[in-house]
């Protein structure tokens, strides 16, 4: 992040123009170079002299719409300046002089600003009908500014409270309104907040097409938030792909930004940054800077869950009993729970940061409070919204304790794609081509999850795509009797449906011991995901090669490093199913690939 | 019918709710409605007449603030709350719908509602109810 050189000097342009105005001495000039000075403004940097300028026009203004548009500017430059509690006087006048005008165009505005000043943890209900209204009046209006605030509030507000229909609705609303002006800067928030939601429901195929467009129309917009709406695309790109580099790369980058210009949300962004890189002693530092005096300290802005919730996660992450963390942990259950249930949104809506319950519940469990409930409410919301990625994490273990990092491990293809580059990062080996390592890789590369050993027979070098056949014959059970068993079981479905919706309790559970006799059947005859098991066929032939594969590979790994060999085959299971599970004591940054797109376990 | 599917005619039973104009394949030709209010209960057959019904009651445009939707096997849950305006008068309600959606749209819905709340209902219960949450 850049302090922006080109933005000031576009700032100093606009400040010689509103002097220019001023010795002038018409109003109506005066009034235009006014409003023209906050549009360089970058979200939380310090305001310098616009504020005051801006007053200086709005106490000279007698006309009522002159002083509502004034006003309205005012409230908008505080807010952007770091001080809300400033311009709630001002929106709120903005708002009762353009309700008395009959003016559509100035009641929008009003309203934009109302919402701007009321952005906080609180009074979300004032906001969700503010922002109603907002829609209402802009959806009669043909300037595309109006339109485009009316509907980022609306967007706004729906993720804040998971309401994913309307999320959806505004979404296409913005591509519309983009489409239809044809502006660079619609465009701009259009594609951002797509890339949001593609980061969401952890399509990063998507996300990062859309990321890409948002830096082209971007720089050709002069967006002043530019840089800040790119940093936090690529930081969140980053911690859902587990892209260690871009990570390290970032972190540093928002502590002292945020660090400069007096931003603790970003400062503490680059603190959950360094603990998702596998660097827990500079998010300790950190953490220690920025709610050392605890966390009534966090001003309740807009940034309030934002910075509240990330100090909570690396407090929990990094708790092992001290006074510090265990402070910020019982401060960050005591302060959040007013707001369970509502999601985290960085200060322009660009990234979504979990909801408030997943924090309750690292905070509690790292506190050894009951948690349980909080992590269902938070799976809940992520079911909702299809956050994949979000609900996946939710399972994972949640200390990562100080002076014990993750591990970073290699075991990937080498440079020249012949052979094999494995162990632990700086301690790295060389080793042949081996069938097996190409099974340890992929199955390492999705962590508890079953791989047949028929599919993982074919990733090998050498038979990429290719599938040993199935022989046939020889199932277990008469194709004929587990068609008539499976038809029963269907029946038995429905009728204890029906027994079920009757509250017929002796019926329901003579049903349930005859379906469960006949599923134990079932699955005694059947393969994964009830395919017939076979004696002699492919299945059976891959299983064993996979075995054998594998055992050679981890030999051939011990013969360098015993405990990296011991920590695969503690993780690794073989069979029909195959399967890398990883220790939850033990943390792991897998680096499979030779590029910077690492996968982290436990 | 897939979730997505559902999800895109709980957004344009929104736009329904908020225009008073039924967007192309909302509602199935045959689609039946179940209308529960307090102390009284209504329905309708046909898609047309769905309509008409909702717009007896509410004739003019309106807000949905927010929307809670849940994707169920046969359709979705969506929970909102509307804002309109009308004769002069702010008004405020709640309500439920459960819909069973098929290729043609919704073919059945039923609507729980909390009544028509006046801006002096709504401010009465603000002064006498603290809610936990908005």
């Amino acid at each position: 992040m850049t302090d922006g050189a080109g933005t000031e000097r576009a700032q100093a342009a606009l400040i010689r123009a509103f002097l220019d105005a001023r010795d002038s001495g018409d109003t109506g000039l005066i009034e235009r170079a006014a409003l023209s000075l906050p549009t360089g403004q970058r979200f939380g940097e310090h305001p310098g002299l616009i504020p005051a300028l801006l007053h200086e026009a709005y106490s000279a203004a007698a006309a009522p719409p002159s002083r509502c548009r004034l006003a309205a500017a005012l409230a908008r430059a505080w807010v952007y300046g770091g001080h809300a509690e400033r311009a709630v006087v001002f929106a709120d006048e903005a708002l009762s002089l353009a309700s008395v005008q009959d003016d559509p165009r100035l009641l929008a505005d009003a309203l934009d600003a109302a919402l701007l000043a009321r952005w906080g943890p609180d009074g979300f209900g004032e906001r969700l009908s503010l922002a109603a209204r907002l829609d209402d009046t802009a959806a009669h209006l043909a300037d595309p500014e109006l339109r485009l605030s009316a509907h980022l509030w609306r967007l706004t507000t729906a993720w804040e409270c998971l309401d994913v229909v309307a999320v959806q609705r505004q979404l296409r609303a913005l591509d519309a309104l983009a489409d239809e002006t044809g502006s660079a800067r619609i465009a701009f928030f259009a594609a951002s907040r797509r890339a949001m939601h593609a980061l969401v429901t952890a399509d990063l195929a998507t996300a990062d097409e859309l990321i890409a467009r948002v830096g082209e129309i971007g720089s050709g917009a002069a967006e002043p938030d530019l840089e800040a709406v790119t940093h936090s695309l690529a930081a969140a790109r980053a911690r859902r792909a587990g892209d260690l580099a871009t990570l390290r790369h970032e972190a540093p980058q928002f502590a002292e930004y945020g660090a400069s210009q007096g931003m603790p949300a970003v400062s503490v962004q680059g603190a959950v940054l360094w603990l998702e890189a596998g660097q827990p002693a500079p998010a300790l530092d950190l953490l220690h800077q920025l709610a050392g005096g605890g966390l009534d300290t966090v001003a309740r802005d807009v940034d309030f869950l934002l910075t509240t919730v990330s100090l909570v996660h690396v407090a929990a992450a990094l708790h092992g009993g001290d006074g510090l963390t265990a402070d910020i942990l019982a401060d960050g259950v005591r302060l959040l729970e007013p707001y369970a249930g509502r999601a985290v949104l960085d200060s322009g809506a660009v990234v979504f940061h979990g909801v408030v319950d997943d924090y309750l519940f690292r905070a509690c469990r790292a506190l050894g409070q009951p948690a349980a409930h909080w992590r269902d409410h938070a799976a809940s919301c992520y079911r909702r919204i299809g956050a994949a990625w979000w609900l996946r994490r939710l399972s994972e273990p949640g200390h990562l304790a100080a002076g014990t990092p993750r591990a970073v491990i290699h075991l990937r293809r080498d440079a020249a794609g012949s052979g094999w580059v494995a162990g632990f990062d700086g301690a790295t080996f060389a080793l042949p081509d081996l069938k097996g390592l190409n099974y340890l890789r992929h199955l390492l590369g999705r962590p508890g999850a079953d791989v047949a050993a028929l599919d993982l027979a074919a990733v090998a070098a050498g038979h990429g795509g290719q599938t040993v056949t199935e022989s046939g014959g020889g199932e277990l059970l008469d194709a004929q009797a587990l068609a008539a068993y499976k038809q029963r079981l269907r029946d038995i479905d429905a009728e204890l449906d029906e027994a079920r919706s009757w509250a017929d309790e002796g019926r329901a559970a003579r049903l349930a011991v005859e379906r469960d006799a006949l599923l134990d059947e079932v699955r005694a005859a059947a393969g994964l995901g009830g395919r017939h098991r076979r004696f002699g066929s492919a299945d059976e032939r891959a299983r064993i090669a996979v075995r054998k594969a594998i055992a050679a590979a981890l030999a051939r790994i011990g013969q360098h490093d015993a405990a990296l060999a011991r920590l695969l085959r503690d993780g690794v299971r073989t069979g029909a199913a195959c399967r890398f599970e990883p220790d939850p004591t033990r943390p792991v940054t897998w680096v499979l690939e030779a590029g910077p797109a690492p996968h982290e376990s436990a | 019918m897939t979730s997505a599917d559902s999800k895109q005619i709980a957004g344009k039973l929104i736009t329904f709710l908020e225009t008073g104009k039924a967007p192309q394949g909302l509602f199935a030709p045959d689609a039946f409605v179940d209308f529960t209010m307090p102390q009284w209960r209504l329905q309708a057959q046909g898609a047309d007449d769905v309509v008409a019904m909702r717009l007896h009651s509410h004739p003019g445009p309106g807000r949905v603030p927010r929307s809670r939707y849940d994707a169920t096997e046969t359709g979705f849950v969506l929970e909102v709350e509307e804002e309109w305006e009308e004769d002069g008068e702010s008004w405020y309600c709640r309500e439920l719908f459960r819909a069973d959606v098929g290729e043609a749209g919704i073919s059945e819905i039923s609507v729980y509602c909390t009544g028509d709340w006046d801006r002096a209902l709504v401010a009465r219960h603000g002064r006498e109810v603290s809610l936990l949450r908005p």
